[in-house]
Order: structure tokens, then sequence, then C-alpha cells
């Protein structure tokens, strides 16, 4: 007896091969990256990253009429660092051909002179409904995207609009906004939001019309179609991980899917050079010396430490910890401030790290980066004791992002020492 | 579902146990063979016993479709795939023939499965007849959405993924074991699991057994467990960041075999205790718990559940909760401020802690750009953007630095380190961007990669509150220039233009500008491009 899966009875009978129904657009959203352009990359397999997600992003539409939605949240903080990053976002919306990304409250706080470089970078791809911002900004209050005109709603209109040098639009006026233009249009309205699933739900009580709420969301979206009336609320997650598509049709959502983004997918060509490109800017704008440090004890390093702890420094030896900072130097991250912290000692202290040629006695994570500045300790051992060590060392750097599955238990035996 | 109605009266003795993780394929052909021996038909349970995995393993491959130019390379991709199950030291050999027990082909493309809109890189055709391949696998040479040219790894991944399924490995929906396999074109080589390699060793271990049943001419009643999970959903009370949230599932068999059970969380945060084993008609618990300390806002996160139930070896369960902030950093001010000429400026950063939040500073200091710092024990008025909440009263600790505008022009951080009490949190910071004098927003002008066509970029030179005059802007390569107003005001905007004449390749230029500012006569931006 032969037990045929359903592709393979259809395989046999088939005459002329599968296409999307001629009908049928195709609605890509992106997730939220907060600053994670790409998995760290510190342990493996990894899921996520921007080269990844352009490949799927570019496979899905090129295979039928589609639209692709970002949901912004690019970074989460404000320094130089984060303005590289938006720029080399709105590149790839370019060459990814979104049609539409959210610059939300954390984007706008770059100010508006950033948010005319992004625009320019995407080329108009940039939508606030919330802020009527500078026209020099170059952000769109709402963005064709047929069938659909998308809007985007900020989490704090009047902050974002102070950020921007422009005027606040309350969420019901945007909402309103939105329906109208999308009315004279003849299209249907659809949203990208800053805030969550109950936020998504209630915009979509407030104003039926509306035929898409992406919202923000950590971990991994919901593979099945969430409707409130016939509201379509959709996340893809957060950090990038996930690429969700949805096939619309006769003004209605049919299905969806979430795709991640793990180590099968290839990387995108072109935007591994935009990556490739932001990695040497970082590098060459010497973000590593911009840092604030302090002024601790002061760092002596890990061989002044074996003198006396000799058999600690032989175990230490053993460890990936002793050669933490080639793992960074093998992924081009060696000198992004993102990275660098958790694979040298003392990248916050005057004394610390600076360069592996500067500071080769700090290019690893060495004794002190879990016992502390051993200055002190090393002057008068007896009076200045360096702490005693739990899990709460480990953990700042083991996250769940960066060290998936890391168990304190496990990876302790691993580097206990005396 | 299956044939059984659960919790059948056994008539002898059972069958063997499958493995969590197994597939339904390998559970029909164990379920064939047990029937036909508690049936008393000897003769034909034989014939489908000689289906059942062993580690001599037999392929057959037919590339007669494959191009030729590429036929050698995709037998050394196989080989490659191969070998790597060789190496997984249970004893598993290969030989290749024609009457063969796995059978590989291959042809152009493939329609897409029934759940799924991309093109199929792969159908697989599963024999219980001893005149057919067990598993015949037919390998597009396009593949995914694009359709694109089957590549090595592909083929690997196809040979490898065979393999695993031949010894009834349930498909694995992520990266990295054998099992895993995509429709579309992969560029990361499986390298197998060590759970893999034991469930390929039991389940050769259980086609001895029922193959030694057959010889043996005994009859065996064919069994199955059949997993519920509740509830399958897990909608979880709001927590406050840090607490570890603990939940319970009740898995139950309503089947008449045992059941075994695996548990993976998609996440470091989340972590299950299940019981290895369940007994029919029996139930048990998956203790979960999840740690919120690294996050705020909505999380849903998911178990992956693996068993031997034929129809219900991966089955997911998403858990969902609203994470409180046991603390929140806050500043009207925001992260970046601007000192003024001969002033200084105070920033405000309200460290907002939750209702009976186990925290309590120690001590705070600032790194960086230096500031006077001063801190006390606060309750006021602060919002909070972006938890989306309005004004509202807080209690914590406020903290005032104050800068003054000595030090270095232009953009610098400064860090506010706060230390606590709390073992979780014992170290926080808040960043603070401060400019002083005249700053180029954006600090580089970036085009990124244009074409050979003329091009405009803005520029900003700003210092609030303090006007000046730009006497003059020098560009260092003939293929840009910039123009700027002559007006006295603290924010200028100048517009950057490239000729569309630029060299293909790197463009690396820079403008000076020059200003009537005797503190910051000139400003350098740096210009870059990369023409394509």
């Amino acid at each position: 007896m032969r037990v045929l899966p359903l592709a393979a009875a259809a395989f046999l009978t088939a005459t002329a091969f599968w296409r999307p129904s001629s009908s049928d657009v195709t609605v890509i959203v992106t997730s939220t990256l907060e600053g994670n352009l790409t998995p760290c990359g510190c342990t493996k397999p990894m899921s996520g990253g921007i080269k990844r997600r352009a490949t799927v992003v570019r496979r899905l539409s090129t295979s039928g009429p589609s639209v692709t939605l970002d949901s912004g949240g690019w970074i989460k903080s404000s320094g130089r660092q984060d303005e590289m990053k938006v720029e080399a976002l709105a590149e790839t919306l370019r060459q990814s051909r979104v049609n539409a990304a959210l610059w939300g409250l954390s984007e706008s706080r770059l100010g508006s002179s950033i948010a005319a470089t992004a625009s320019r970078l995407s080329e108009g791809r940039l939508v606030t409904t919330s802020v009527i911002a500078d026209p020099e900004a170059g952000l769109n209050r709402w963005i064709v995207a047929d069938p659909f005109l998308v809007g985007g709603i900020a989490l704090d209109p009047t902050r974002a609009a102070e950020s921007l040098a422009g005027k606040p639009v309350t969420t019901t006026q945007a909402l309103s906004d939105l329906k109208q233009a999308a009315a004279e249009l003849d299209l249907v309205p659809a949203l990208l939001i800053e805030g969550g699933r109950e936020q998504a739900a209630e915009l979509a009580r407030l104003e039926p019309s509306l035929s898409l709420v992406v919202y923000r969301l950590q971990g991994t979206p919901p593979e099945t179609l969430d409707l409130v009336g016939n509201t379509a609320l959709v996340s893809a997650g957060d950090l990038g991980r996930k690429v969700v598509a949805l096939t619309y049709n006769d003004g209605k959502f049919k299905s969806v899917r979430v795709i991640d983004l793990g180590p099968d997918v290839a990387d995108d060509e072109e935007v591994s050079r935009t990556h490739s490109r932001y990695l040497a800017r970082v590098s060459e704008a010497g973000l590593l010396d911009r840092l604030p440090r302090g002024n601790s004890a002061g760092y002596v390093g890990s061989q002044t430490c074996g003198s006396c702890h000799g058999e600690a420094l032989d175990a230490w030896k053993a460890t990936r910890h002793s050669n933490a900072l080639v793992t960074l130097e093998h992924e081009g991250h060696d000198k992004d401030p993102d990275c660098v912290g958790c694979h040298v000692t003392g990248l916050d202290d005057e004394s610390g790290f600076r360069s592996r040629e500067k500071t080769p006695l700090f290019s690893s994570v060495g004794c002190e980066s879990c016992h502390g500045p051993g200055g002190d300790h090393v002057k008068e051992p007896a009076k200045f004791k360096l702490r005693a060590n739990g899990a709460q060392s480990c953990l700042p750097c083991h996250t769940s992002t960066t060290s998936p599955g890391f168990d304190f238990e496990t990876y302790w035996a691993r580097v206990i020492h005396k | 579902m299956f044939f059984l109605p659960a919790l059948i009266l056994f008539q002898g003795e059972i069958g063997p146990t499958l493995q969590a993780g197994s597939s339904a394929e390998f559970y029909r052909l164990c379920y064939s063979v047990e029937q036909k021996l508690e049936q008393g038909d000897f003769a034909a349970a034989e014939k489908a016993a000689r289906m059942l995995p062993r580690l001599m393993v037999s392929y057959s491959w037919d590339d007669s479709k494959v191009p030729e130019v590429r036929r050698a390379e995709f037998r050394t991709a196989r080989d490659q795939a191969l070998s790597a199950w060789t190496r997984s030291n249970i004893g598993i050999e290969f030989k290749e023939e024609r009457n063969a027990d796995i059978k590989f082909s291959f042809v152009d493309e493939l329609p897409p499965n029934a759940d799924s809109s991309v093109p199929a890189g792969a159908v697989h055709f599963y024999s219980e007849s001893p005149e057919e391949p067990r598993v015949e696998a037919v390998i597009a040479l396009k593949r995914g959405l694009a359709r694109d040219e089957t590549e090595l790894l592909d083929v690997h991944q196809e040979v490898a993924y065979t393999v695993a399924s031949y010894f009834g490995i349930h498909r694995n929906p992520l990266a990295g074991p054998f099992a895993f396999r995509s429709e579309e074109p992969v560029r990361f080589q499986s390298s197998g699991v060590a759970f893999e390699f034991m469930l390929a060793r039991r389940n050769v271990e259980i086609g001895d057994t029922l193959r030694k049943a057959v010889v043996e001419k005994r009859r065996l009643t064919p069994t199955r467990p059949e997993l519920r999970i509740e509830p399958s959903e897990v909608a979880l009370e709001q927590a406050v960041q840090g607490d570890k949230v603990t939940f319970s599932i009740q898995v139950s068999n309503v089947g008449n075999a045992p059941l075994l059970l695996r548990v993976r969380p998609d996440c470091g945060c989340l972590a299950g205790n299940v019981p290895s084993s369940i007994a029919p008609g029996g139930s048990g618990i998956i203790e979960g718990s999840i740690d919120t300390t690294e996050f705020v806002g909505a999380l849903r996160k998911r178990f992956f559940v693996y068993s031997n139930d034929p129809d219900g070896a991966l089955k997911q369960v998403p858990i969902t909760l609203n994470v409180k902030p046991l603390f929140r950093l806050l500043s009207r001010d925001g992260n970046a401020i601007t000192i003024p000429k001969g002033k200084s400026k105070t920033v405000q950063v309200f460290l907002s802690l939750a209702p009976d939040a186990n925290m309590k500073v120690l001590n705070a200091k600032v790194e960086g750009r230096p500031a006077a710092l001063a801190w006390d024990v606060w309750m006021g008025d602060a919002a909070d953007p972006e938890m989306g909440e309005p004004e509202k009263t807080r209690r914590g600790y406020q903290f005032r630095l104050t800068f003054d505008d000595q030090g270095p022009p232009g953009r610098s951080s400064t860090m506010l380190v706060i230390e606590t009490d709390n073992p979780k949190h014992p170290t926080l910071r808040y960043p603070i961007s401060s400019q002083l004098g005249i700053v180029a927003i954006p600090e580089e002008v970036y085009f990124g990669e244009i074409q050979r066509m003329a091009r405009r970029a803005r520029l900003t030179l700003s210092q609030p509150g303090t006007p000046f005059r730009i006497t003059k802007v020098e560009s260092n390569n003939p293929r840009m220039t910039a123009t700027a107003g002559s007006e006295r005001s603290d924010e200028h905007r100048l517009t950057v233009e490239l000729d569309g004449n630029m060299d293909y390749g790197q463009f690396n230029a820079s403008l000076t500008i020059f200003t009537d500012d005797p503190d910051m006569p000139r400003v350098v931006v740096p210009v870059r491009a990369v023409v394509r």
C-alpha cells in the first residue's frame, strides 16, 4: 500500500504548476527590531536579522501582488549608533520595496533632520498620521499601497511632534483623517501602531472600516487569524525574528502564515552590503571611544590575577571566555558598542578595554568581568576582597536573546574554579 | 485521527512503545505489522515487517533529470549527508542498490503542499509494500517562491531529512536537526542532534522487536497513545517584572499505550518539567515557569511538546502574559539635551517604582561627560509615553544632573549609573546625549548605495539658543557642492548636492563649514556614498 501525502497526489495529477490566485494580495508584515539588525551570533543557530528578512520579503513580494508593511520600532535609544541604524534600515526599505514603515515615537526622538535623512534614504516610505511634521522632514501622513491606505499611530503624539518640530494629532483625529482620505481615494484604511493588541482591538472597535491593525508584541506572533469584526489584528513579534504573510482577497483577510527567519534562510545580497557598510561606519566613527566610562579602582588583567590564583587562571584559559573577542571579530562586530561590552573586560571604565592593539590584556572576558576591577585588591588583598559570584554575574550578558538556552547550573559547571 | 477507539481491552501482549518525536508514518507501519500479528496473518506481517528500519540502509539514486554538469556535485552532497548520519556512531551503514529502502529521484518543479503557498522542494512517498522503496523522495530542481535552482545545501538537507524519515523521525520545525527541512532554499547545513540519533536507534530496536515477534509468531495487540493538552493555550494573569510566574498544563493519555513526552521552550525565559511517560488513561502535569526579569509589556512564548502520539508528534502551546514594569526611568528632558553657551543645564531623571517594588537605591554616579549629581527619594507626577501612560502620581527617586558648558564642543555621552539592592537589577543605566556648541545633524551625510546620478541631501547645523552665521562652505570634492543661507540663526539648513558624475565605487568626501562663532570657527562633516 502506498501512503501518499496530499502534495504527492497533487504532484501526480498536476498538469500546470501552481501560481497565486490573480486576485490574492499577499500582505507581508515585518517585526520590530529594537536595535537588533542581526542576531548577535554569539551562539548558533539564532533566528532573525535584516539580511534574512529581506530574502523572505523579496520572495513573497515577487510571487504576486503584495504589500509590505514594516512595524517600525527600529531602535531603543537615541545615540549616534541609533542614527546609523536608522539610516541603514531606511536604505533597506527601498531595497526590499517595503511600502510603508511606521515612524513612531522611538524614531521621532532622533529629530527632524534624521527623519529627513531616513525619508530620503527610504525614498518616502515613512509614515506617521499622529504628527503634521515639517514638510522638509519628508514624513507621510499616509501612504498608498493599493488596495490599502496605510497610516501610523505613535504612542505619544505630543512628544513625537515636539521632537519633529511638528503639530500633534490626537489618535481619534488621526483615525478620522485616515478614514476620510481612504474614502476619497477609494482605498481601504490600514494602520501601523506602536501600542499592543489591546490598543489595536480598541482602534478596530472605534473604526470598523479599518482592514488591518499591525501592533507590537514581544515573542512569537499568533499563528491564527485574529479578527475584531472585519479588522485583522496582526503582529510579527519582536527582535526581527519573524515575518508574517497574510492573504487578502475580496475585502477580507483569509489566512496568516508566520515565517521563522532561521539560519536556513539565505542572506539577501543587497541588504548584506548595506549591513556591511553600517558596520564599517560604526567602526570608522570610533563609537567605542565615545562611550561614557567610569573611574573604578582600576582593571589589572587576568594575568595579574593569575600570579596568585594560578589554578583559577588555568581553568579560565580553557573556557570560551578567554577567547570571547575572537567570536566578535569573526562576525565583524568587534567595534560595535552593542556587542563588545560582553566580549571584553572593563569597557565601561577608563582603565578597561579600548582595542585589542591598545589593551590586549582586556581583550577577553577576564577574571574582572565577573569579579569586578582588581586594582585595590592587588594592592591590599586582605582589605579589599572581590565579590563572590552567582548567576547575577552571568545574566547581564547571557540574556534570553543573546544566549538562548542559557542555564546557569549547566554553564557554571563549565567555568567553575576555586 | 487513527483507527483505534480509546482504551480498548487488551487481548494479548501489546506492541513496543514508540518514543516521543516518532513520525505518524512510522507508527502506521508498526500498527500495520501488529494488526497482522494480532489477526494471525504471519505471512502478511512478515512482508510488512520487512519495511521497518534497519541499521543497514540501501538507497537508489536516479539523477537522470539532473543536468549532467551537476550530477557529480549532487552525489558529493548526498554522500556528505549520508556520512553525517554514519558518524552518529549508532552503527548505520549505507549501500547503493537497485531495489532499495530509500529511493531518491528528481523532477523539475513541484506544486505547493496543501497547507502552503510555497512550491514544495520535495515530496515523500511512504510504502508498506516490499516491492517498493520504504521512502521515495522526489526532489525538485527548482524550489521556493522564486523557483531558485536547487543547490548542494538543499540536496544535503533533502537527503539527511529523507534518511531521518526512514528512521521514523517526525519533521522538526527548527533548523539544525536532520529532521528539519524547508521548501525554500537553505543556506545552513543541518548537523543532526543527539536526540535524533537516539530516536533512530530506538526505532530500529522497535523494528527488531517486531521482526522477532513475526519469527516467533507471537500475537501482538496494536496500541497507540493519544495526547490531550489542557489548556491548549495558557493565558496568564498580569505579572510584575522580575516575577517568576508558574503555571500548570495538564497532559493526559486517552490512548491504550504509554505516552512518552518531551518539552522544549522557544525562549530561555521559559522552563518546563514534564513527566517523561504517562500510562494509558493517566494524566500528568507540565510544571512551567516564565522568568519576566528581561521583559515589560505583552509577551507571547511557546512550548513545543513532542510525544509519541502519532497524530500529535509535535504540538505547540502558546503562553501569553502581560508584564508590568518593576521600575521605569523617566525624564521630561528625554535622552538628548543641549547645553546653552555660558549657562548650565539641569536634567531630571525619575526612577519610578511599581507599588511594593523590592528596590532601594544604594548609590548613583555619572560616567562620561561630567555632571553634578544629586539624588533623593521622590514622589510626583510624570508621564510614561512608552508605556502609553499619561502624567500621574508616581513614587521612587529623582536624580538631578547639572551640566556646565565646560569641556569639548560637539556631542558627547553621559551615563547615569544607579546601583540598587535588587539582586535581579543591581545596576540601572540611563544614557544622556548632550550637545555643546555647534553640531551637525547628521554628523555624516550618508547617501548609501546610489546610481551615478545627481543626488541631494539635507544637513542641519545648530546651536540652540546661540545664533551664529555660516561664512563659507568648502567641499573637498569637485563632484559635490553645498549651499547655506547667510542669515544669523541658531539653526541653519544646508543642501548638499552630488552632480551625478562621481566615479564608481566608494565616494568619501567632506565639507568644511566656516562660522563666525569664535568657539567653533569650522565644522567638518564627512560625506559618504557608494556609486554602483
